[in-house]
């Protein structure tokens, strides 16, 4: 794939775009969310 | 010891505890839902196993033309999307945990060979599908892996060979080492979390017991098997319905019949470049030939010219005249005799003027009897050649005459594939943005995230610098992304890197109950009946 082009022209497309910003989303969650205790049993 | 049997229960017995298999208490800080991302991963790759045997049970034929195989098709796929989501988050969260201290530098170690495993099982899974994305990233692949010297043995336009690849030897790999990760983590239990201020933890030694390893630490009723229930059947759920609401891709593979058929032209200028050795192809170099067009080098050396011509390929014997031997009309073989005895410069003439006159001829008409219609002039026999050429493509014996090896079963596409990366494939793949300069093969055709996960592979393709841009870029890349996978699975062991954590100073966040109660110094008093800490306390 010698046919390279400079870094302004990336492109990557919006599904893997929407994938990118889910692992964040993800990653955002899981850094607040806990787990449901069972300390009380 | 003379009886190995009982050395070996007695070796097990001894390292890995059936408490520390099935554990039911955890460290407190276990709570994270961070910590749920491996075994959602694991979720993931069983999914991947059962539609993957469902999918190999009722072959390639069912996924393309049914709608039960295209939804089991689309359930794999969501699958590896959702396996490599949850992996990346794990080794992201891992990561900023510093998870390989305290003697846990081999579970790291699986964990980013799982990973890489993963990702060459996934590539051959691509190579699996036997669609139009398949023969793009395999002539696409293949000038990385010929260029490496490897191009013969791992060959992407051999389909039954990536076939067997991806549905045994490296889902087994895969599980293997995951097993080993798996059993690695629960051997030596969660890592600790970085020392609080103020914190004087027991300082971690070899063959060190979990009991004393958590001494301090908060204990809590921890239910490993029904984490893994939940987790698994939120995977399944959520990949059942990513199958169902957004299906998946199967473009239609190209062949040399439809594109025969729809660009007679861009065909023939094909075929008339394989004849007189001016096509990519011709002027590749190993493993097809003795050219060096594409021969790649890292410094002086070329792995690729190591390598030699592996599997030669003579572009106007396979693409041209061995096809023209199968028609049985002497007026063919008359034609094919002219042109071969025609000296060196009469054939030279006959096909700059025929190449001018195609480069012309915009038009994909063809006349009544199926002729590429062109100006007058001094073709010689090449109009008798490549009109007849034309009518075997356009008929679809040239797909099965080059697939033809001489056995009953033929799996390798190799030259089909190659005379289509000539012009028809990159042709699509462009609009379709799958070209090298687009994020290549990361991306996937129609609505549909790709191979996310090759980012960093595919992203040295778009620096316009060298080496990366030049005739050695495939190497080049090669040669980057072996280092950088060195340094992650290394970074246990790297100065520096494996400190690089705790300077991020994300651990903070993701282990912020566990300072505020070491650090707020009444935690323990305000958890009551909660404070037992240890499992040795447990015990």
């Amino acid at each position: 794939m010698p046919d390279n082009v400079p870094i302004g022209a990336l492109f990557i497309t919006i599904p893997n775009l929407i994938v990118i910003a889910c692992m964040l989303v993800v990653f955002g969650i899981g850094l607040w969310a806990k787990l449901p205790s069972d300390e009380q049993e | 010891m003379s009886n190995w049997t009982l050395a070996l229960r007695q070796r097990l017995q001894r390292s890995l505890p059936i408490e520390h298999v099935l554990p039911e208490r955890q460290p407190a800080y276990v709570r994270s839902s961070l910590y749920l991302l491996g075994a959602a991963t694991l979720a993931s790759f069983v999914v991947i196993i059962v539609s993957g045997i469902v999918l190999a049970l009722f072959g390639p034929q069912w996924w393309h033309t049914s709608a039960v195989g295209h939804f089991v098709n689309s359930v794999h796929f969501w699958s590896v999307q959702a396996f490599f989501f949850f992996m990346a988050l794990h080794l992201w969260t891992t990561f900023f945990m510093g998870a390989w201290r305290d003697g846990r530098a081999r579970t790291w170690m699986t964990g980013v060979l799982a990973f890489v495993v993963s990702i060459v099982a996934a590539f051959t899974g691509y190579l699996s599908q036997t669609n139009f994305d398949t023969q793009w990233i395999a002539v696409s692949a293949k000038d990385l892996t010929n260029a490496i010297g490897i191009g013969r043995f791992f060959n992407p336009l051999d389909f039954g060979k990536m076939y067997g690849y991806h549905i045994f030897l490296l889902p087994a790999a895969i599980l293997v080492i995951l097993v080993v990760h798996v059993v690695c983590v629960r051997l030596r239990g969660v890592v600790r979390p970085y020392p609080a201020r103020g914190e004087q933890p027991t300082a971690y030694q070899q063959g060190m017991t979990q009991a004393a390893y958590y001494r301090g630490v908060r204990m809590a009723p921890y239910d490993l098997v029904r984490e893994i229930t939940v987790v698994g059947i939120v995977v399944l759920v959520l990949v059942m319905l990513c199958a169902a609401v957004f299906s998946s891709g199967d473009e239609r593979p190209l062949t040399l019949q439809s594109v025969a058929q729809t660009d007679p032209v861009g065909f023939t200028t094909v075929s008339l470049s394989e004849l007189d050795g001016s096509s990519a192809i011709a002027g590749y170099g190993p493993p097809y030939n003795t050219s060096t067009g594409s021969a790649q080098y890292l410094g002086p050396l070329s792995l690729q010219r190591l390598a030699g011509v592996s599997a030669p390929l003579d572009t106007a014997q396979v693409y041209v005249y061995g096809p023209l031997a199968t028609i049985q009309d002497p007026n063919v073989r008359n034609a094919v005799a002219t042109y071969k005895v025609a000296s060196a410069q009469q054939q030279g003439a006959w096909t700059t003027n025929y190449g001018a006159a195609l480069a012309m001829n915009t038009s994909k008409a063809l006349d009544a009897a199926g002729n590429l219609i062109l100006p007058a002039g001094d073709y010689g026999p090449l109009p008798m050649l490549f009109n007849s050429l034309l009518a075997n493509a356009r008929s679809g014996a040239l797909d099965g005459t080059l697939l033809a090896n001489g056995a009953f079963y033929q799996t390798d596409y190799t030259q089909p594939l190659l005379f289509l990366s000539e012009r028809a494939l990159p042709d699509k793949a462009r609009s379709e943005h799958l070209a090298g300069n687009q994020w290549g093969m990361m991306n996937e055709p129609g609505p549909y995230p790709g191979q996310a996960w090759l980012w960093l592979y595919t992203l040295w393709y778009q620096v316009r610098a060298a080496p990366f841009n030049g005739p050695n870029a495939d190497v080049a890349v090669a040669v980057v992304i072996f280092v950088l996978t060195l340094i992650l699975l290394l970074i246990p062991v790297l100065p520096g890197l494996q400190r690089l954590p705790r300077s991020l100073g994300l651990h903070r966040v993701i282990w912020r109950d566990y300072y505020r109660e070491m650090e707020g110094g009444k935690a323990a008093e305000e958890h009551g009946g909660d404070t037992e800490t240890g499992p040795a306390a447990h015990a």
